[in-house]
C-alpha cells in the first residue's frame, strides 16, 4: 500500500484492467497493440479504439522467444516476442494489430517474425531531422490514420481529432506537472511508484488515468506545501524504457540510498514532453517528430535537454541505463557521458538486462556512485 | 581503536588502527560464505588483546556484519586505502575475487570517478585462480616466468579453459600458458585504466602479490605500478579511516 490514495486507486484500476479492456472490445471497440511512444495515439483515440501497450520486461518469456530469435538481442524485443508466442500476455492477446516502428534493427526484424503471430502494420520511421525526413514522417502518419480507419470502420473526423488531441494533451500537462513536483526537495513521490505510474500510463484507459492523475497531482502538492517526501542524493536515470515489470535499476538505486527525481525516457519525459499544438495531422506529426530518441542520427537535442533536465530536477548525478544490446542508447551513451563530464555532471553508465545475475554488481556500482556525488 | 572489516567475495581482511597506524591485520582465506558467527570470533580475539572502539565493513560480504558501527562501499574505501599507502596516488587498479575495480581519485583519497569489469569473470581473481587450476601449478607463482607467452584469445573463464587445455595437449611449457593467462588478464585491465586517465598508481588485491604479473601489466600501461606490502588490505584500511 502506498501513502498516495492516488497510487493505490491507480494499482486497483491496473487489477480490473484485463476485464476492462475485454468487455471494451465485446462492445466492439478495436484494440492496438503498441511498442513505443512514437505511435499517435490520438488517431487510436478519434477512431473510438483503444490504444494499449504491450508485454515485455520480463524474462521469463526470453526462452521462448530465443528458440527464434538470437540470444544477443535486446531482452526488451526478445521478452515481447516471447509473450507474444506463450500466449501470456492479455494485451497481446486483445490486440486486433500490434503497430511497430522502425526504431532499431533488432525490432524491425522481430516484426517480420511476429507477423506469424498477429497482423502488424510498421511505421517507417526517419532517422534524420531534416524535411524531407519530416514530409516522410508525416505521409507514415497519414497511414496510420486510413489504417486505423479501415479497422475501426471509424471515420476520423476533424472533430474527433480535435477531442482526441485535448484529451491526450490534457493527459501530457498532467504528466507535466508531477514531474515539476518531483523537482522539489524534498521530493514528494518515490522514483519506484513514479516508475509504475509511468509504466501503467501505457495500459490503462485513458478516461481511467486521468481522473487518478488529477488526484495524484493534488495530493502531492499537498505533499510538498507540507515539506513531507524523500529525502537522498537525487538522480536522474536517462536511457533505455523500463517497461512493466523492469524496475531492477530504480529499486537497487532507492535501496542503496538514492532518490530518483526523473527519467530521461520512454517510461518517462519523453512520455509527455511537448503537447501537440495545433489541430491537424501536420502538427500531431510535428509533435511527435520531436521525440529525442536514441535512434535519431546527430540527436543534439537530447543531449541539451538530458542537461536541462539535470538542472531542473537539481539531480545531484545521472544514471544512464541501457539494456544489453541496444545499440543506438549505448553507443550514445558515449556522448552522453563526455557532454556531462564536460559540465562537472557525475554520471555511471550501467549495461544490463533482465535477469537477477548482476543484481550484486550493480548494487556495488551504484552504491559506490551515490556515496561519491 | 578502530577494525576494519573487509569480506571479499575470497577471502576476508580485518585491520586494526589506532586512528593513524596499523597495529595488526589479518586476511583469512575465506569470503563470503563466513558466517557472521566466525567473524564474531575472529573480532573477540582482537578484542581480547585490544580495545576496539568501533568496527566498519566494506566488501561484498559487508551486509554480512550486523554489528558494524558502519557499512561503506569498497570502492570509495579503496581510495582512502589507497591514499593511506601512497599520498601521490591519483588511482587504483584493485583485482578482486569477482570484479576488476579502477578509480580516480583526488589528493586526499576521494574517489571521483570508477569503472567496474561488468559481470563476467574475465580478467578476475578468480579466472586467474581457475587458469592456475587446470595448469595444475603449485607453490609460489613467482617462479613461473617465461618470454614464450601462449596467445590465450578468449576472455572468457570457460572458453580459456578450454584453450588451455588445447595448450597442454600441444605440450606447451606451463609457464608459457602462464604468460599467456597473465597477458589476457591485463588486456582486460589496460583499457579501463587508459580510459581513467590516471598516473601514480596503486595496485591492490592479493593478485598485486604476483610479481610477474605485475610486471607484465607494467610494460603494457609503460607505467611503475605501487604496490603496498601487503596488497590484500588497502580496501580494510580505507574503510577504517571512514570510521
Amino acid at each position: 500500500m502506498s501513502d498516495l490514495k492516488a497510487m493505490n486507486e491507480l494499482n486497483e484500476a491496473f487489477a480490473n484492467r484485463k476485464d476492462q479492456l475485454y468487455k471494451q472490445k465485446e462492445e466492439g471497440r478495436k484494440v492496438f497493440g503498441l511498442f513505443c511512444s512514437f505511435v499517435p495515439i490520438e488517431l487510436i483515440l478519434a477512431a473510438n479504439g483503444i490504444p494499449v501497450g504491450l508485454c515485455g520486461g520480463k524474462d521469463t518469456t526470453i526462452p521462448a522467444a530465443e528458440e527464434d530469435l538470437p540470444r544477443n538481442l535486446c531482452p526488451l524485443i526478445k521478452s515481447s516476442y516471447g509473450f507474444k508466442k506463450t500466449k501470456s500476455c492479455p494485451y497481446f492477446e486483445a490486440a486486433d494489430i500490434v503497430i511497430g516502428e522502425t526504431t532499431c534493427d533488432g525490432k524491425k526484424k522481430m516484426f517480420e517474425l511476429m507477423e506469424k503471430m498477429i497482423p502488424m502494420h510498421v511505421m517507417h520511421l526517419p532517422h534524420f531531422r531534416d524535411e524531407r525526413s519530416a514530409k516522410l514522417w508525416l505521409d507514415e502518419v497519414k497511414d496510420l490514420k486510413k489504417m486505423i480507419e479501415e479497422i475501426t470502420g471509424n471515420e476520423i473526423t476533424e472533430e474527433k481529432l480535435k477531442e482526441a488531441i485535448d484529451k491526450v494533451n490534457k493527459m501530457r500537462k498532467l504528466f507535466y506537472k508531477i514531474y515539476k513536483l518531483r523537482a522539489k526537495t524534498p521530493t514528494p513521490i518515490k522514483g519506484t511508484e513514479a516508475l509504475r505510474l509511468f509504466q501503467l500510463a501505457y495500459l490503462l484507459d485513458i478516461d481511467t488515468l486521468i481522473p487518478i492523475l488529477e488526484k495524484l497531482v493534488k495530493e502531492l502538492e499537498e505533499k510538498v506545501e507540507k515539506g513531507e517526501g524523500y529525502e537522498g542524493k537525487r538522480i536522474l536515470i536517462s536511457g533505455c524504457p523500463m517497461v512493466a515489470g523492469n524496475t531492477k535499476i530504480v529499486d537497487i538505486i532507492e535501496e542503496v540510498g538514492g532518490v530518483v527525481v526523473g527519467e530521461e525516457s520512454c517510461t518517462g519525459t519523453r512520455q509527455f514532453e511537448n503537447l501537440v499544438e495545433g489541430y491537424d495531422l501536420e502538427k500531431l506529426a510535428e509533435r511527435y517528430f520531436k521525440i529525442p530518441c536514441a535512434c535519431i542520427f546527430k540527436n543534439d537535442n537530447r543531449i541539451k535537454r538530458i542537461k536541462e533536465l539535470v538542472k531542473e530536477l537539481n539531480a545531484d548525478g545521472v544514471v544512464y541505463y541501457t539494456l544489453q544490446y541496444c545499440h543506438t542508447f549505448n553507443v550514445e551513451g558515449a556522448r552522453v557521458e563526455e557532454e556531462l563530464k564536460k559540465e562537472g555532471i557525475p554520471i555511471i553508465r550501467i549495461e544490463t538486462d533482465y535477469s537477477e545475475s548482476d543484481k550484486e554488481q550493480l548494487k556495488t556500482r551504484l552504491e559506490a556512485f551515490i556515496e561519491m556525488i | 581503536m578502530i577494525m576494519g572489516i573487509d569480506i571479499g567475495s575470497t577471502t576476508t581482511k580485518m585491520v586494526l588502527m589506532d586512528g593513524k597506524n596499523i597495529v595488526d591485520y589479518t586476511v583469512k582465506n575465506i569470503g563470503v560464505i563466513v558466517e557472521e558467527e566466525d567473524i564474531l570470533k575472529m573480532v573477540e580475539e582482537f578484542n581480547e588483546k585490544y580495545d576496539i572502539d568501533k568496527i566498519v565493513a566494506t566488501g561484498y560480504g559487508r551486509h554480512k556484519i550486523s554489528f558494524a558501527d558502519k557499512i561503506v562501499p569498497e570502492v570509495i574505501a579503496l581510495g582512502k586505502g589507497a591514499n593511506y599507502f601512497f599520498k601521490e596516488a591519483e588511482g587504483a587498479i584493485d583485482i578482486g575475487g569477482q570484479d576488476i575495480k579502477v578509480i580516480k581519485m583526488d589528493h586526499d583519497g576521494n574517489v571521483i570517478d570508477f569503472i567496474l569489469s561488468d559481470k563476467c569473470a574475465a580478467g578476475t581473481g578468480k579466472f586467474l585462480e581457475k587458469c592456475i587450476d587446470i595448469l595444475k601449478i603449485d607453490g609460489d607463482l613467482n617462479r613461473y616466468k617465461s618470454d614464450n607467452i601462449a596467445k590465450i584469445s578468449s576472455m572468457c573463464a570457460v572458453f580459456a579453459e578450454s584453450e588451455i587445455i588445447s595448450l597442454l595437449s600441444k605440450k606447451t611449457p606451463k609457464e608459457d600458458i602462464l604468460m599467456g593467462v597473465y597477458e589476457s588478464i591485463s588486456n582486460r585491465i589496460v583499457p579501463m585504466v587508459n580510459k581513467m586517465k590516471i598516473n601514480n598508481i596503486v595496485f591492490s588485491g592479493g593478485v598485486a602479490k604476483n610479481s610477474v604479473l605485475t610486471e607484465v601489466l607494467e610494460n603494457k600501461l609503460n607505467k611503475k605500478l605501487l604496490v603496498p606490502e601487503e596488497p590484500q588490505i588497502v580496501c580494510c584500511v580505507g574503510a577504517c579511516l571512514m570510521v
